[in-house]
């Protein structure tokens, strides 16, 4: 939405303030960046080694030949793209629930929700290690996708950005007999349209970028997420740098573009113009 | 006669090894499997490489729920305790048939039994700069012997206001502190335990004066953790480190322009024999609840022979094979640098092999860093560490 | 009647995905943990033995555990406040009828989307003697007045946790940002217009509209931090493993070590249920403090 912009000074300082804030915080990515393409490794010290001297795409071309790196994209992509629309629509449901209903017990199973987060994953790993055998999941998309369809952050966040809409809507719809369902989808989640942009986005980066359940849930390299693959180049003493940044920069980029093409949604501005009168 | 049908080989014949390792790349590796499958049509081994971040938790994770797999490669600090709890079979016999070709089985030897075999082995040695040394007028072509001598060297090198640094100790992790210092404490004939590990010996006079001593090298030295040290040394901005043969393949990544060598491990006095540094490595397990020992059995021997290492070996360059005899391999000719490794393996001693080695590790790196970085007294933060080490000792009396 | 029948039955279709899921992966493993910080038990023997409190009453006499504890507190009270505040700040700037409004947003999104491995490894580096915060602070003459020569800073024991703090902070504002950024989207904007109309200037306009209405959001906020603050872990793995000589030692660290170096996963669950309990007293508390006129619940 181009609007006009006022170039007056108030704009203007703030202008100069963004750039110079975005900047410090990109540099340490860009460093990243700028390794990935180097032809050998070592991250700068020194400011004038800043822009790289000689560049090379040849680390990208190592990485993609290494191991099935293709195949870790797809499971990468696969999961996380299963992930992220479970919480869009099953945290959609509860949080329906819990902003909009009564009953006994919803105290306690919100406090359950919370306190799940409250857990250290380290803890659980095992006894879910063990189930995953029971189920027969190890190596299996199952075992990395299904554990989190429902995670209680979503639940918190549609919870919370449901109670900011006004009832009176949902209230004018129920007197023209219109089911929950009906409330739920063709009235709140437009409104919530922002709250569901970045549920989605940071689900899928917190899917994307897990390391510990991927490796140890999966057995053969064909099952390998990106995170896995990219660890293999640590080694026990020692990084091989230019080919750990260049996949590093590789993970980051589907996120990036993740996020600017939905990025807009959500500034979307329709909450503002429902709450007249 | 023995008329049963026979149209193909029976599937219940065929035997599948689980192999989880860290070290080898299966660009490698994967050759020498399919050489031994080509070799024995009956056997499968399934190779699984993990991560050193976290795949230590992957191989626990494996054994509380029974999936563990059937060979395993372990870092030889872990063996004990996997003996101690029963997790891995005892390989007596397998040890004695190999004990001719392998080196450093005591690596592998707990209360007199053997619970594994080395794979690939790793020790220190010294790293040397030419350029620093030969820019502050030492003769680049002679790398120092003494400790003594090293720390009259690294004095004239080291310039850290401009960046450029001596020695390095390390400090800041759990490994590399107490690795580093205990050459030291071996040259000084220090001990950490008494043979049956029934009292800590590192509040003894011989450990306080190793101590005192290695602590000396402080004015001109850096302290930092080992990766880190190793970045300077390929950086060109470290004279003298001791370090492993990674370093053999990370310094021309990192700078292949750096003018280096390779020494064995400085000694107190001199001698020919007294240049002891410590080695350590990738061990494999046979874990006890597997049913295919006889076929990993099969599976090791083909791995631990020479000619099979050799292709892993020449390709990664940061491993030293476990074979005893390895050293006169041609390759070695060719290559000076990692024969010097060999040359340092066949003087160095195997790390401590004992259960409750990592709760003990973590009072004596405690102790080198009070020492190193908090400025105490060597006699007192040892004297303290070692009581809380004896608490550790009184478990398995 | 029917209508009641019809009410709860959504409830119960609407919360079942997340109902099953969580008895399934969620219950199970809490409570099959919550019965082995009660036991003694070495993940590679199978024998379970019950030993009672005695796990929790050894955590306690740990001074390893205690001083954790201490950081762990340390870490959050010393970034929760700035992570807040400055996401707080950036939403709001970046709310301003600015050019280029998506790239900022992206750009300050970035670290978020970061895997912290990498973050790690390029912040090890800022952090070095010779690195990129040194060569800053000697350049702009800032070493020289504070007496800053070259710090190592992952290794002094006085600016180690500070040096992860930091990092922390600068990874995780803009995740918190973007949050605030949603929440900003529901204030009205009649609201603004009417009060200019009556003759207030930015600064009210701030304080009286836009921060109560932000109010729930940073409640929000201000629990997830405290919950993930609290369990800080990664950066403590891939940076410093607990050093130097135990200055970043962190609860959820000392959970790892017992469970998976030293094998007591008794111990280890202990760890993890008295941190549960400790983050669950927290978040009543920070919610009891905030009370709003629209509860969290």
């Amino acid at each position: 939405m181009k609007g006009k912009y006022k170039i007056d000074l108030k704009t203007a300082v703030i202008l100069f303030l963004l750039l110079v804030l975005v900047m410090a915080t990109i540099l340490p990515l860009y460093l990243m960046f700028a390794t990935s393409l180097k032809t050998e490794g070592t991250i700068f010290s020194t400011l004038n080694e800043i822009i790289p001297r000689k560049i090379t795409l040849q680390n990208y071309r190592d990485v993609f030949k290494s191991g099935p790196f293709p195949r870790y994209i797809f499971n990468s992509l696969f999961i996380a793209i299963s992930v992220t629309v479970g919480n869009l629509i099953f945290c959609s449901l509860a949080g329906y629930v819990f902003a909009r209903r009564n009953f006994h017990g919803k105290k306690i199973l919100f406090l359950i929700v919370i306190g799940t987060m409250m857990i250290p994953s380290q803890v659980t790993i095992v006894p879910l290690f063990l189930i995953m055998k029971q189920l027969h999941w190890f190596n299996t998309y199952y075992a990395l996708i299904v554990p989190g369809l429902a995670g209680p952050f979503g639940i918190l966040l549609m919870t919370q950005y449901f109670k900011q809409i006004p009832r009176t809507l949902d209230e004018s719809a129920f007197m023209d007999g219109a089911s929950d369902f009906y409330v739920l989808t063709k009235i709140l989640l437009p409104l919530a349209k922002p709250a569901l942009v970045v549920l989605g986005v940071l689900t899928f980066l917190g899917s994307w970028n897990d390391f510990l359940f991927p490796l140890l849930l999966t057995d053969t390299v064909e099952m390998r997420t990106l995170p896995v693959g990219l660890a293999l180049y640590k080694g026990l003493h020692g990084v091989d740098w230019v080919h750990l940044m260049a996949g590093s920069s590789l993970a980051a980029i589907p996120v990036i573009i993740l996020f600017l093409f939905f990025q807009r949604h959500i500034i979307s501005g329709l909450l503002k113009g429902a709450i007249k009168g | 006669m023995f008329g049963c049908s026979d149209t193909k080989p029976e599937a219940n014949d065929m035997k599948v090894i689980r192999f989880w390792q860290f070290i080898a790349s299966p660009e490698y590796l994967d050759p020498v499997i399919e050489q031994f499958e080509k070799d024995n049509p009956h056997i499968k081994v399934k190779m699984q490489q993990l991560t050193y971040d976290n795949g230590f938790e992957k191989i626990i994770a494996a054994i509380a729920a029974g999936t563990e797999p059937d060979l395993c490669e372990i870092g030889s600090t872990w063996l004990a305790r996997f003996a101690y709890e029963g997790t891995v079979r005892r390989i007596d016999t397998l040890a004695a048939e190999m004990s001719d070709s392998l080196l450093m089985l005591d690596m592998v030897k707990y209360k007199n039994h053997y619970y594994g075999l080395p794979w690939m082995l790793g020790t220190r040695v010294l790293f040397y700069n030419k350029k620093l040394m030969a820019e502050v007028g030492l003769d680049s072509t002679r790398p120092p012997h003494t400790w003594k001598e090293l720390k009259t060297f690294a004095q004239k090198i080291h310039r850290p206001d401009r960046g450029i640094y001596g020695f390095g100790l390390t400090a800041g992790e759990a490994y590399s502190p107490w690795q580093k210092f205990i050459p030291f404490l071996w040259q000084f004939n220090g001990s950490v335990a008494d043979k049956l590990w029934r009292k800590c010996n590192l509040d003894k006079q011989e450990a306080v004066s190793a101590l005192k001593f290695y602590a000396s090298f402080k004015p001109v030295s850096i302290v930092d953790r080992q990766g880190q040290l190793d970045q300077l040394f390929s950086q060109g901005r470290l004279a003298f480190n001791i370090s492993g043969s990674w370093n053999l393949s990370l310094i021309p990544r990192n700078n292949p322009g750096l003018q280096y060598g390779l020494a064995l491990v400085p000694s107190l006095s001199g001698g020919e024999k007294k240049h002891i540094s410590i080695a350590g490595g990738e061990v494999l397990v046979f874990m006890r609840n597997s049913r295919v020992f006889n076929e990993a059995r099969r599976f090791t021997r083909f791995l631990l022979r020479l000619d099979h290492m050799l292709p892993i070996v020449e390709r990664q360059k940061n491993i030293i094979p476990s074979v005893k005899r390895g050293i006169y391999h041609p390759y070695y000719e060719k290559n000076p640098k990692e024969k010097l490794f060999y040359r340092q393996l066949l003087q160095s001693r195997a790390l401590p092999v004992y259960p409750y080695w990592i709760e003990i590790q973590e009072h004596f790196t405690r102790a080198i860093e009070r020492v190193l970085l908090g400025n105490e007294e060597p006699g007192k933060a040892l004297g303290e560490e070692t009581r809380k080490i004896d608490k550790i000792l009184n478990r398995t009396q | 009647m029917n209508a009641r029948v019809n009410k709860n039955f959504t409830n119960v279709l609407f919360l079942s995905p997340w109902l099953i899921l969580l008895m399934l992966f969620g219950l199970i493993p809490i409570f099959y943990s919550f019965y082995l910080s009660f036991s003694k038990y070495t993940l590679l023997n199978p024998h379970i033995e019950w030993v009672g409190l005695a796990n929790y009453l050894a955590i306690f006499k740990n001074e390893a555990f205690l001083d954790a504890l201490v950081h762990t507190f340390i870490f959050a009270l010393g970034t929760i406040p700035f992570t807040t505040i400055i996401a707080l700040g950036i939403a709001l700037l970046i709310n301003h009828k600015v050019p280029f409004k998506g790239l900022f947003r992206a750009g300050f999104f970035i670290p978020s989307v970061t895997s912290m491995v990498v973050i790690a490894i390029i912040f090890t580096y800022i952090y070095a003697p010779n690195g990129f915060l040194n060569h800053l602070l000697n350049g702009s003459g800032l070493a020289e007045g504070l007496n800053l020569k070259n710090v190592n800073w992952l290794m002094k024991t006085k600016t180690a946790l500070g040096s992860i703090m930091a990092m922390n902070v600068w990874a995780s504002f803009g995740y918190y940002a973007i949050l605030y950024l949603t929440a900003l989207q529901t204030v009205p904007e009649e609201l603004y217009e009417a009060a200019k109309l009556d003759g207030s200037n930015s600064l009210q306009s701030f304080l009286f509209i836009t921060l109560p209405h932000l109010k729930p959001m940073t409640l929000f906020i201000i629990v997830i931090n405290t919950i993930r603050s609290f369990q800080v872990f990664p950066e403590i793995y891939l940076m410093t493993k607990g050093g130097p000589m135990g200055a970043t030692t962190t609860v959820v660290w000392e959970l790892y070590k017992e469970g998976f170096m030293h094998f007591r996963m008794g111990r280890a669950s202990a760890i993890a249920y008295t941190l549960f309990l400790i983050i669950f007293v927290l978040a009543l508390l920070q919610m009891q403090l905030f009370k709003t006129d629209e509860q969290l619940v």
